[in-house]
């Protein structure tokens, strides 16, 4: 269970614009924190594949259970559909895994 | 060797007739399904920089063809011909938003690459369309077609068929 103080933090950490960005789901919004890196993979052939790691941290929670597979958002104002969604640690945190 | 086996495979993939693109008309699919677009690039790691480096091509879907090791080359100096299997990677990629597409457009390019190799391979194929540089791809041993993998985190899907030719340096000296 997470605690008051752990709660605030991440209040505190999601509303700061120096580390997160707007997220609008259809009539919803949340604030998170956006990550973008090519990494590379290896794929069953054992050959390298080059592939973009496009990652949105949320609070869990802030978005409703629309949020899965196949839905469509804008991480500030860049539209994407979601890929996969995967919670974090405590499960205080959603990875929201984004395509394009 | 290694040069010769990509070339004349991507050209081959690459023809107008018997080639991945030209084939894809007569790949039979399911009812429903579209035809999978026609293949953006056809290259190899001879001729394209991205597929060099061990990347995909640029522009996809594609196809890249990626030479493996050389084995059981022939070492012995009283024979006037060098023979060894050649193994050769023809990846297919796909960028699809919808994974299932991506999987169902692998498939069938995969297929239609193991149709057009078993032109390439046919006893009727003419023995200069297999040689190059003196090096021949005499016969193909065996051909596999890998599981398609996708990128959890991208709309990647790729694929490959891993073929091994029989082949043979006719001026080894």
């Amino acid at each position: 269970m997470a605690s008051a103080y752990l709660t605030s933090d991440l209040d505190a950490f999601f509303a700061d614009p120096f580390f997160s960005v707007p997220v609008v789901m259809g009539a919803e919004s949340t604030r998170g924190v956006f990550d973008f890196e090519d990494v590379v993979r290896q794929d069953t052939a054992g050959l390298d594949v080059l592939v973009k790691h496009r990652v949105l941290t949320i609070r869990t929670g802030t978005l409703s259970a629309a949020l899965k597979a196949g839905a469509t958002l804008t991480v500030d104002g860049v539209g994407f559909t979601v890929h996969d969604t995967n919670r974090q640690d405590d499960g205080l945190l959603t990875d929201v895994v984004l395509v394009t | 060797m290694i040069l010769e086996g990509c070339r004349l495979i991507t050209d081959w993939l690459n023809d107008g007739t018997n080639g991945v693109n030209a084939l894809l008309t007569t790949t039979p699919r399911d009812g429903g399904d579209s035809q999978p677009a026609n293949l953006a690039s056809i290259v190899d790691a001879t001729r394209d920089g991205n597929v060099a480096r061990l990347r995909l091509p640029e522009t996809l879907p594609g196809i890249a063809v990626v030479p493996l090791p050389v084995e059981q080359l022939q070492p012995h100096v009283v024979v006037i011909d060098c023979e060894g299997e050649l193994q050769l990677a023809i990846r297919v990629a796909i960028s699809k938003t919808a994974t299932e597409q991506g999987f169902r457009d692998s498939s069938y390019y995969l297929r239609t690459i193991i149709r057009s190799l078993r032109r390439f391979n046919a006893a009727t194929n003419a023995p200069s369309s297999r040689q190059r540089n003196n090096i021949y791809l005499e016969a193909c041993s065996e051909l596999r077609m890998v599981q398609l993998w996708e990128a959890t985190e991208d709309s990647i899907v790729t694929g490959a068929v891993l073929a091994t030719y029989h082949v043979r340096d006719m001026l080894p000296t």
